[in-house]
């Protein structure tokens, strides 16, 4: 799934390993999500936005595909 | 080994529990094929094995019934019938089973047809009881949805 994870995260200043440890996943978690090979459950991606001071909206939404 | 808290691994995990599981089942399928086929029925329902292989068929079923009654979408799913509805059904299941091992032989004593009476009842009574229990759940959980 898309998402605009990897930019907040730079924006924020963190690396994939800092917010793994924020978010209590793995680096390699937080880079599947980044390539959006991994959808997360709604928690992590609460905790993602939490970690990056982001809301859901700006991370994750997309529009529908037609 | 530290406990997995990324659902992810979480995830992985029970899929590899899953395939386990498969490869395990297939195993035991496949040990217990061989005694029938080569010593005979009653040498493979002899064997401990197949105890494990049905109380692991047993706790698939029981877990198994919160999914069934989840998916249910009928008139008694929605309204589940009354208890006694249940009781009367194993009881009656029971009695036909008691009844059948009283009548078919002669040497079957009433003790025999009481323990399998008995037996069957219960057998059906349990999971009854569990099905009637989440249907009773779900209806109130959609009552307070509507």
């Amino acid at each position: 799934m898309e998402n605009r994870v990897r930019n907040a995260r730079i924006q924020a200043g963190l690396t994939q390993q800092q917010l793994a440890d924020r978010t209590g996943v793995t680096r390699q978690t937080i880079s599947l999500i980044e390539k959006g090979s991994y959808n997360p459950t709604l928690r992590l991606c609460l905790e993602i936005c939490y970690a990056v001071n982001q809301s859901l909206d700006e991370l994750f939404w997309t529009d529908r595909e037609d | 080994m530290r406990p997995i808290k990324d659902e992810r691994l979480v995830m992985q995990n029970l899929k590899n529990i899953r395939l386990a599981f498969g490869v395990q089942s297939a195993g035991i399928a496949i040990i217990l094929l061989y005694t029938l086929v080569k010593y005979g029925l009653e040498e493979m329902i002899a064997q401990p094995i197949w105890i494990v292989f049905m109380l692991t068929a047993m706790t698939l079923g029981y877990a198994n019934l919160r999914i069934s009654v989840d998916m249910d979408r009928s008139e008694t799913a929605r309204k589940p019938k009354p208890y006694l509805y249940n009781l009367i059904l194993a009881a009656g299941a029971g009695i036909i089973a008691g009844g059948a091992v009283w009548f078919s032989q002669p040497e079957n004593s009433m003790r025999d047809a009481l323990i399998v009476g008995g037996v069957v009842f219960v057998c059906l009574l349990i999971p009854y009881s569990i099905v009637y229990y989440l249907q009773r759940k779900k209806a109130r959980d959609e009552q307070e949805e509507d």
